[in-house]
């Protein structure tokens, strides 16, 4: 039940022929014009990669990266430029779920549709109508036109009728972005039967726990090249580095209104750590943050804030204020401010500081902000559990369990 | 490098590879399955939210015959081969439904269907196939009406009526045949779509649906058969209202016509399928 990439181009057509298009190549070029738009580009650039039976296999990358594309070459659904697929099994592929839904026809006539689609028959529909409709809580909805359902309603039922295929290799494209957190559980805990009945399963995903805790092998594409293949949690560290190298192309990233900040922000200098520009910090070490600062005119009651961020989740943010430090400078004056985080409570990886600059203390959105002003990673001297923050804890047997 | 992949994949699936097409994913009885819920959608899916539901069915011929009986009947007698006009045009409607019904919605069924074609890996033959279908169902229930035409008027159908199954055979075939190549090259090229209304539009003026073929001037008479339609509506209402002469041979023309068609529309569709994804 494995699936075999061996060697697979794809290129794309950007713009179809058209009769206009054949005119002008017929007509000499004027001299100075702008050459003309690219006709394809490769989606896909010399992908192999082996998913082993029973595994469970993670296409990992930015949008547009090529993960899409993949998963629908496994699919069989487009052909490979060159390179070659090869899939043992019995195949379904998740992606647009309750796309085919048509609005006008009732929540039991459309499984009907989407199930022989997904290559249900009609008697497994049958037997399994009311299981899917109870996965999908809308028992109260069976007959009622889709057209009234809300689209996260649609969207369940769809995942619901995946639920219940027995597929040998499932391709999932992003299937998870579905329903409110506890339909996430239920879909969670439906992929993980999937694995634990043995069916070989290929997902496209940016969350990166969902990878870590359900695959075994993640595949990082950048440009439709292969970058990385291995651990879920080495393939992301080169997706991070890859989001970073990409930032550090433009790093003026401030948002807001800079022209109207009441500080210029002129550095932030990160101690605590070895090496620099990204010093490496332990939990144990801490974190000092200066930030020099230059009053752009008079200025008093300005606070500034400051937020720790992985990916695109903050996971700490502060104000000074908040500490009762509210800043006031004439024009021209250098202020320097210092922010110590003691212990440094994160888990392992790599983090990025935003600065974030507020007119007066009861601003709710600031005036400026920095992002990525500062960059940071943490290590562990010791193996962790999982997670964003590292908690300190203490295990303790109370009673129990015989010592010897 | 391929070498080796090779020879690992040979160890992971020992029962042998297999290289996937839709012929290892798709049983036929899968096919059949979605064909058939894909007929059922259409027909279910039409009149919803219309006011006169399922009648619009009787509706649209009907609005149809009434046109030509004014125009062709009364405006121009046309001439109808001894039958009434009214009975006369509306064997010609319900045929001509099928054709033309099958091919302009049938035309459009893949890139219609663009979302799903993009995203859902399944047989794509079966969205023209359905509209083909659909389109012959509703000719069947007009056909219904023409049989109901024909007890009130007292016109007992001839003897030779089952020849009718044979022409809708060779009709279906011929029209499945220009639905294919339509509707996978409309995928690629919009223009087909447009190519397809406006032959369909001449197609209907050169067959005889509204007026008995017996109005071609003798000099353009080769020309108008080549038409493999004119032998088959010719054909279909000899056998059902006993207007002439019976000559079976003529089917042979639609009917090779029809299979060239049928192969040529398999392969086109074939070799265009695994690209419709990107293209649609």
């Amino acid at each position: 039940m494995g699936i075999a990439v061996s060697g697979v181009w794809k290129r794309y057509r950007l713009r179809s022929r058209s009769l206009k298009e054949v005119l002008s190549n017929l007509m000499p070029r004027r001299r100075g014009a702008p050459p003309p738009r690219p006709k394809s580009m490769w989606a896909l650039e010399d992908v192999s990669f082996t998913v082993e039976p029973s595994s469970t296999f993670a296409l990992v990358g930015a949008n547009g990266s090529g993960k899409s594309t993949m998963l629908k070459v496994i699919a069989g659904m487009m052909k490979a430029t060159r390179g070659s697929v090869r899939v043992n099994g019995r195949l379904s592929l998740l992606s647009f779920l309750g796309g085919s839904f048509h609005g006008d026809l009732t929540g039991r006539e459309n499984v009907f549709l989407e199930g022989a689609l997904l290559g249900l028959s009609r008697r497994e529909l049958r037997a399994k109508l009311d299981a899917i409709f109870g996965f999908a809580e809308l028992e109260r909805f069976v007959d009622v036109p889709v057209k009234f359902y809300s689209s996260g309603m649609a969207l369940r039922l769809g995942f619901a009728i995946a639920a219940h295929l027995e597929p040998e290799v499932l391709l999932i494209d992003e299937a998870f972005a579905v329903g409110d957190t506890a339909f996430r559980d239920r879909c969670l805990g439906r992929m993980l039967a999937f694995k634990a009945a043995g069916t070989t399963m290929v997902l496209v995903s940016h969350e990166r726990y969902l990878v870590e805790q359900l695959c075994d092998t993640a595949l990082l594409l950048d440009h439709g090249r292969v970058v990385a293949l291995g651990r879920p949690d080495e393939a992301f560290a080169a997706y991070e580095r890859i989001i970073e190298a990409d930032e550090a192309d433009n790093p003026e990233d401030r948002e807001g209104e800079p022209g109207r900040s009441p500080l210029e922000i002129e550095s932030v200098e990160l101690e605590g750590g070895s090496g620099s520009p990204e010093p490496l910090c332990t939990p144990e070490g801490g974190l000092i943050a200066r930030l020099h600062l230059v009053a752009r005119r008079d200025i008093s009651g300005v606070s500034v804030g400051v937020q720790i961020a992985r990916e695109w989740h903050v996971l700490h943010g502060t104000r000074c204020n908040r500490q009762g430090i509210e800043l006031t400078a004439r024009a021209g004056e250098r202020l320097t401010l210092e922010l110590a985080y003691m212990p440094l409570a994160l888990a392992r990886g790599s983090y990025a500081m935003h600065v974030l600059v507020y007119d007066h203390r009861l601003q709710v959105t600031p005036t400026v902000v920095w992002k990525r002003a500062a960059r940071f990673r943490v290590t562990l001297p010791e193996s962790e559990g999982i997670g964003l923050v590292r908690l300190s804890h203490t295990w303790r047997l109370e009673n129990g369990g015989g010592r010897r | 490098m391929t070498q080796t992949r090779h020879k690992e994949l040979q160890r992971l699936c020992p029962g042998g590879v297999k290289p996937i097409s839709f012929a290892a994913v798709s049983s036929l009885s899968r096919f059949r399955d979605l064909l058939y819920q894909l007929i059922l959608r259409d027909l279910k899916s039409r009149y919803k939210q219309t006011f006169f539901g399922a009648l619009w069915v009787f509706g649209r011929p009907l609005v149809e015959l009434g046109a030509y009986i004014l125009v062709f009947g009364a405006f121009l007698h046309a001439p109808s081969d001894g039958v009434p006009y009214p009975l006369f045009a509306f064997s010609g409607v319900v045929l001509w439904s099928f054709v033309s019904g099958a091919i302009s919605r049938g035309s459009r069924a893949v890139q219609s269907e663009g979302g799903l074609v993009a995203h859902a890996p399944f047989p794509k033959a079966t969205l023209p196939l359905a509209a083909i279908v659909g389109a012959l169902i509703d000719s069947l229930l007009a056909a219904s009406m023409l049989a109901l035409l024909m007890i009130v008027q007292h016109v007992t159908p001839s003897p030779s009526v089952w020849l009718l199954i044979p022409v809708f055979i060779i009709l279906g075939i011929l029209v499945t045949g220009i639905v294919l190549i339509a509707s996978a090259l409309n995928v690629f090229y919009r223009d087909v779509s447009q190519l397809v209304d406006v032959g369909v539009r001449v197609w209907l003026l050169l067959t005889p649906v509204a007026y008995a073929k017996s109005v071609v001037p003798a000099q353009l008479k080769a020309l108008y058969d080549l038409n493999p339609l004119v032998g088959v509506f010719d054909l279909s209402r000899a056998a059902l209202l006993g207007t002439g002469a019976l000559d079976l041979p003529v089917l042979w023309y639609p009917l090779a016509i029809g299979i060239v068609l049928l192969l040529l529309g398999v392969w086109v569709f074939r070799m265009t399928e695994p690209y419709f994804a990107e293209s649609v």
